[in-house]
């Protein structure tokens, strides 16, 4: 993937987070939906930045 | 032997650690230079400057704060850690990056010196950044020590009293501190961050080996506090849009708080741009989005009234929480965790604000003159001298004051992002931009905290107006005045060599 589409997807999380837990509410088997969307979200977030960040490091070097 | 009587020993024992580990930083410093001193050299690997990065992050308020606000307020505080880390995952790599290809030069010792000569070493620039530092983030210090004060009464059940435990741990941070400067801050925070995090996990593992979670929350969705968990909250703060404009502001100021990038500053090379995000995005995730708020929620499953909290204050949770969930060894390590949490902050803010006191004010403004040997004598006793007030401070807080400074805490740092970010981006961007931009920043943040609480009935945070407001005046006043010169903007990247030369 390039460093556009990593952006991109970057971008969708954070209007995500943004919306998360305002937006969002239920349960789902008995948590809070914007409880686990912000958990959810946070663990993509890392992983995608993680290699989002080694892709541009690549890339200047 | 009771807990109490162990909890001081175990804090001790855990201050003679720091003392040992700042001895070690002062053994290992390269010189008695102010760059060794306040840096460390610009030599902290990727993985110290990751744990310093985040044992200056996760303070007291951390620990005992953010379970107490989440009890209160519900889960509407997430908009803190998420909108901390989506900033950080954006403005670490692009101006943390400048923050630290731009220190590579030794004349830099601080952020300052890098956004001064981004505009034209204008004095007034440097003395609105370097006092806005200063000031708004002093009594935020002062309050990492009140913290920890009641923490270690309330821990000890007395054995140390709330006088003493502020004396002893300004005395030790004065020693390691001035010992081994930003080295020895390194080392402890190394100890700090591992003590904060088994401290954390372990309540985590608590939680589920004492509590059924999933019927927590279902109790909690049908009873008196079913607010907690959805938006506005309880207090009704928490709405879209007050939630979408604190996510924002949270962010960016706290990007801008001077403990962060005086570590950028310090780092070796641009790993630590990769290591300090990521494994911060890490802890973040797991100490703010999950362990605490769940702390919260459990607690407000078993203690729903302040009642109920028996002499506890809400930012006390976490310690009755420890008392009577965690064996007694783990429970008065605790002590040590909090003390970990305060001090790793407490440490970093005085050792930042001491290099902006001494470097910005004293040595660049002023323009004075002296040795390498004079000005770390000099670093050393500024550096002791903010621990030493702070702690005056604490022993008699003055209440009105200090909750004033730390509601401008993230608002105020707010109004002087758009002069960095704008400063390394935007070669338009002029010095009575920055100037402008700067001061009625910060006159907006004082005005809407001060007596304007919700300007327009918006419900919009107040760090979001001061952004607004800060980023208008830049590109306004820039565009009306003289931009900087062309060496200036060639020196940031900013205009080619053929395009200075033809403004030359």
């Amino acid at each position: 993937m390039g460093l556009r589409t990593w952006s991109w997807i970057i971008i969708v999380l954070f209007a995500l987070s943004m919306l998360s837990y305002p937006t969002f509410v239920g349960d789902i088997h008995g948590w809070p939906v914007n409880f686990l969307l912000s958990v959810g979200i946070c663990v993509l977030y890392l992983i995608i930045y993680g290699f989002f960040i080694k892709d541009k490091l690549k890339r200047e070097d | 032997m009771s807990i109490q009587v162990l909890a001081t020993y175990i804090f001790f024992a855990y201050l003679a650690i720091t003392l040992l580990l700042g001895w070690w930083g002062r053994r290992n410093m390269r010189g008695a230079t102010i760059q060794e001193y306040y840096t460390a050299g610009k030599s902290v690997g990727p993985w110290l400057g990751l744990a310093t990065y985040a044992a200056s992050n996760f303070s007291a308020f951390t620990f005992l704060g953010s379970v107490g606000i989440y009890y209160t307020q519900g889960l509407g505080y997430a908009s803190l850690p998420l909108g901390q880390m989506f900033f950080l995952g954006i403005l670490f790599p692009t101006v943390g990056y400048k923050i630290w290809k731009f220190s590579r030069d030794p004349e830099v010792l601080t952020l300052t010196d890098i956004v001064a000569r981004r505009y034209e070493e204008d004095p007034l620039v440097r003395a609105l950044f370097a006092l806005t530092n200063i000031v708004f983030m002093f009594f935020l210090m002062g309050v990492q020590v009140v913290g920890i004060s009641y923490v270690i009464e309330k821990v000890t059940g007395g054995i140390i009293s709330y006088a003493a435990a502020a004396f002893t741990v300004a005395v030790v941070l004065i020693i390691y501190q001035t010992l081994g400067g930003m080295r020895g801050v390194v080392y402890t925070d190394v100890l700090q961050l591992c003590v904060l995090t088994f401290t954390l996990i372990s309540v985590l593992v608590t939680i589920f080996i004492n509590f059924d979670v999933t019927a927590v929350f279902q109790r909690l969705a049908i009873s008196d506090k079913a607010a907690l968990l959805s938006a506005p909250g309880p207090q009704g703060i928490w709405n879209s849009t007050y939630w979408g404009t604190s996510f924002v502001a949270f962010g960016v100021g706290w990007f801008m708080w001077p403990h962060f990038w005086s570590r950028i500053i310090a780092s070796r090379d641009k790993r630590s741009m990769v290591s300090i995000p990521l494994g911060l995005i890490m802890g973040m995730t797991l100490f703010l989005v999950i362990i605490t708020p769940m702390v919260a929620f459990v607690a407000a499953d078993l203690w729903p009234t302040e009642e109920a909290l028996a002499g506890y204050s809400p930012d006390q949770i976490i310690i009755r929480f420890m008392f009577e969930y965690l064996p007694i060894p783990l429970a008065a390590l605790m002590l040590a965790g909090a003390s970990a949490a305060a001090m790793s902050t407490v440490d970093s803010l005085s050792l930042v604000l001491s290099s902006i006191a001494f470097h910005d004010l004293y040595e660049r403004l002023l323009g004075t003159t002296l040795n390498e040997a004079q000005k770390t004598t000099w670093a050393r006793i500024v550096t002791a001298l903010f621990p030493a007030v702070a702690t005056l401070i604490a022993l008699r807080p003055p209440g009105l004051i200090v909750g004033l400074v730390i509601d401008t805490s993230f608002a105020a740092f707010t109004a002087l992002a758009p002069a960095v970010i704008l400063g390394f981006y935007w070669p338009r961007a002029t010095t009575q931009g920055a100037r402008w931009s700067i001061s009625l920043g910060l006159a907006a943040v004082l005005v809407i905290i001060g007596g304007w609480k919700n300007p327009f009935g918006l419900n919009v945070y107040s760090g979001f107006w001061t952004l607004v407001i800060s980023t208008v005046v830049l590109v306004v006043v820039s565009l009306v005045t003289r931009p900087v010169s062309a060496d200036v903007l060639r020196y940031f990247g900013l205009a080619s060599s053929s395009a200075g030369e033809r403004k030359d």
